[in-house]
């Protein structure tokens, strides 16, 4: 049971990483995020902040009754939650009024920086989830 | 010998030539160079550049006063002097020249410039004489009158003013660029007697009336009949100075009392605005004064120029003379400094400007908002505040205003510009009596031309609106809608419900009279025009008169569809000041104060205003600043949901946080862990029997 809770909160957190990556694509031309696709973001962003904690409890008791092995899942997992913390904490910094617009700015590019990461983390998940899956 | 005679002739000129150039060329450059004020104690020059004394008759003429020392012709293509230049460099929009007849209901926008709202005086028939008769008051002198030219809209040239306006140019003289206007102190310069010589068509005297250096005699407006300036009886009817004789030294010489950088108040005299509510005019100690005045300065501090005074206006990208010295005079060129520059001169902190922190403001609003829509004006309210200007309303003028006097303005129009940013406007709507082009533009009539044809046809001596669209009752009238006794107290005794009963009929007596008159005088202009359509525009309808009567009243006054809104409609510029404190500031109350549905600068709305209430139809054309933003009403109704749940939001990101730094801490634990046993293990192999990591241990 918990491992298919584990599976459904993975790929939960994936389609969620895709939306979140897929919604930055405007600002790859150097404009900022806007309009639609911001709402978006920001819509996904919420979801993803429910969802990858639980999905760390839940993945951290799956992984103490695994073998402590450097398994392409586990380094999807792992490297979800270390990439996940410094993108929401990151924006959690934005949303309080001590930042300043200069402080923001490079708030906002180590988001971008960490928010790619966990997509490159959530990639590793992905291909993780398909060999346990094979195996 | 002839030969000989012929060349020290032709040198000799050439020396004269090249000397008086050369003087020239000194006087113009002439300068102090110090800090200190220079003590103008100088020679005053006539219109005839003779030397003026207690007992000359003509006026004093800047231009051979001034321009002896300082170079007249670089100052005179100045942003204030070209404002009559169609060929001068227009840059961002800004407040129109408005010809406001109250008694025809027109508040037309005129300009020169190439600016996107207004139309070019000569579309209306409006000559460049007639345009600065009735806005020279308001104009620090320059451009037509000057030079005897005046430049043309339509091929860029110069014309010749004798050709275009002949006999009262060279009666009133050319209104010359009044340096003092700007550079007098405070007190020295009377610039209610310079505007009283403008009226009288006495534009040369201007000057001196000003200054108060004497009597002026004489009014070029009275001189009517068939116009030689040349001819005695004329002559004897031109103006005449009587200098005050105290106001010159031993040696002939007058002080003048000026200094290099203006002084605000003579800004105020063309730049002063005040917000009107339904009280009337506000009352000017309920406002503050703009922070940087507040704080010390001048508006010339930012407001700069060189001598070609090309005023710095302010805005980012403006094409200006020297365009590296002003990029640090913008709002965020002063408060924030050059982005991504290191070149010193273009840092921030000029004059000692705060860099703002803007603490929590995601930086997108930087990208959608100007400076300007979060500091600047009047606090934004739930509807455009009406506005009077020093430009549209005379103020600075003696007067009796109520605040609804036309041309109708408002301000706080939150609405977008070509940069994609939002700027707080100004604005209005033209009304104005014009032709019905085939391509659905229309061309506004001469509005004198207009008065003369529909004098007896609209019957109106002083104001369209008090009276045919808002008529005092008549005694019969009043005794109608409140009873006899009611009828005969003061109308100030009147409780709410019965001036409201009043004002409700005032209205329909009003729109009754507007069919009828308006529908009358439109057939008489048609008359005059022949086989074209008039029509009369205002709070952005357009009416035109059906011969056949087809209305309700029979009038034939009918409301015309026009796909040409930019004839007809709301036209805006962008205003910057006053700019209040980031304490007063737009946005002082978080997120939610713009971010919900009732957040101003979205929810607020503007209604057309001008000498018609919009009669033919129910709606009075309100909209809000969202849809003049172009924003999408759902995404902003779920911009507004997001941002209502915000604060609750952020324990459960700070909840998030911290769960995740715990499994990532008992991940490291366990690595740890892990790593020890397994170094345990290699240097005690034995041990590795009776033990196992401790996710083995978990599975058992």
């Amino acid at each position: 049971m918990m491992l298919w809770i584990e599976r459904a909160l993975a790929m939960l957190l994936v389609g969620l990483v895709v939306v979140l990556t897929a919604t930055t694509a405007v600002s790859w031309g150097g404009h900022g995020m806007s309009g639609l696709p911001l709402l978006i973001h920001m819509g996904a962003s919420g979801a993803l902040v429910f969802t990858l904690p639980v999905y760390a409890i839940i993945g951290l008791i799956g992984f103490s009754r695994r073998h402590l092995r450097a398994s392409m899942y586990n380094i999807g997992f792992w490297g979800s939650v270390a990439f996940g913390l410094p993108t929401i904490a990151t924006v959690f910094l934005c949303m309080l009024p001590i930042a300043s617009t200069d402080t923001m700015h490079q708030l906002v590019s180590w988001h971008a920086w960490a928010g790619y990461a966990l997509t490159i983390a959530a990639v590793v998940l992905v291909i993780g989830l398909l060999r346990r899956k094979v195996a | 010998m002839m030969r000989r005679t012929v060349a020290i002739v032709f040198f000799a000129m050439l020396t004269v030539v090249a000397v008086g150039t050369g003087t020239a060329a000194e006087r113009a450059e002439a300068r102090s160079d110090g800090d200190a004020r220079y003590l103008h104690h100088i020679d005053l020059y006539d219109t005839d550049n003779r030397k003026i004394t207690a007992e000359s008759t003509l006026p004093y003429s800047p231009r051979n006063t001034c321009g002896r020392c300082h170079d007249y012709n670089t100052i005179s293509h100045g942003w204030h002097f070209n404002a009559f230049d169609s060929t001068a460099i227009s840059g961002r929009d800004g407040e129109p020249w408005i010809w406001t007849d109250a008694r025809t209901g027109t508040q037309l926008p005129l300009t020169y410039r190439d600016w996107s709202h207004s139309f070019h005086p000569s579309q209306a028939g409006l000559s460049p004489w007639q345009m600065t008769l009735k806005f020279g008051g308001r104009l620090p002198g320059g451009g037509p009158g000057e030079n005897g030219s005046v430049g043309d809209i339509e091929t860029g040239q110069e014309e010749q003013v004798a050709e275009i306006d002949p006999p009262r140019w060279q009666l009133s003289g050319s209104l010359e660029v009044d340096c003092l206007a700007c550079h007098a102190v405070s007190g020295a310069y009377d610039m209610n007697e310079r505007r009283s010589q403008i009226e009288k068509q006495n534009f040369a005297w201007a000057p001196t009336a000003a200054l108060r250096l004497g009597e002026i005699k004489g009014d070029v407006s009275r001189i009517r009949g068939k116009i030689d300036p040349a001819d005695e009886s004329v002559q004897k009817k031109m103006p005449t100075v009587t200098y005050d004789a105290r106001k010159f030294a031993l040696d002939g010489s007058v002080f003048v009392d000026l200094v290099r950088q203006p002084l605000s108040n003579a800004c105020y005299q063309c730049h002063s605005q005040r917000t009107v509510d339904e009280q009337g005019v506000q009352q000017r100690w309920i406002h503050d004064e703009d922070v940087h005045l507040r704080a010390g300065m001048d508006c010339v501090d930012c407001h700069r120029n060189g001598l070609d005074h090309d005023m710095v206006r302010g805005f980012e990208g403006q094409q200006h003379s020297n365009p590296d010295a002003m990029v640090t005079l913008s709002c965020a060129g002063c408060h924030l400094g050059q982005e991504g520059s290191s070149d010193p001169a273009l840092l921030a902190g000029r004059l000692g400007s705060p860099k703002p922190l803007h603490e929590g403001l995601p930086p997108i609003h930087f990208e959608k908002l100007a400076c300007t829509a979060c500091h600047s004006g009047p606090m934004i309210d739930e509807q455009a505040q009406r506005l009077m200007t020093s430009l549209a309303h005379s103020l600075g003028e003696k007067g009796r205003r109520k605040g609804d006097e036309l041309p109708a303005m408002v301000s706080g129009v939150y609405t977008k510009r070509a940069d994609d940013k939002v700027y707080p406007h100004k604005a209005m709507w033209p009304a104005y009596w014009g032709v019905l082009n085939g391509d659905d533009s229309i061309t506004p009539l001469n509005p004198d031309q207009v008065y003369d044809w529909t004098r007896k046809t609209l019957r109106v001596r002083r104001d369209f609106i008090d009276e045919l669209m808002l008529p005092k009752l008549k005694s019969d009238q009043r005794k109608e809608v409140l009873g006899e006794e009611r009828a005969r107290v003061d109308s100030e005794e009147w409780n709410q419900q019965e001036q409201d009963l009043i004002g409700k009929r005032q209205q329909e007596i009003g729109q009754q009279n507007f069919r009828e008159k308006v529908s009358a005088s439109l057939k008489a202009i048609e008359k005059e025009i022949g086989d074209r359509t008039a029509v009369y525009v205002s709070t952005g309808q357009v009416y035109a008169v059906d011969s056949e009567g087809t209305d309700s009243e029979g009038t034939g006054l009918r409301e015309i569809e026009s796909s040409n809104e930019r004839d007809t409609g709301m036209i805006t510029w962008p205003m910057a000041h006053n700019v209040r404190p980031a304490g007063r500031s737009l946005g002082v109350g978080g997120c939610v104060e713009c971010h919900s549905d009732d957040g101003l600068i979205f929810a607020s709305t503007v209604s057309p205003v001008g000498p018609v209430n919009r009669i033919a139809n129910d709606s009075d054309g309100k909209v809000t600043m969202a849809s003049l933003q172009g924003v999408d009403p759902l995404q902003r109704l779920a911009w507004n949901q997001m941002f209502s749940g915000r604060k609750t939001f952020k324990y459960f990101i700070a909840g998030s946080i911290a769960i995740l730094v715990c499994v990532l801490m008992i991940g490291l634990g366990m690595l740890s862990v892990h790593l020890f046993h397994k170094a345990e293990l290699k240097n005690n192999p034995l041990a590795s029997s009776d033990s196992s990591t401790p996710s083995q241990e978990a599975r058992r």
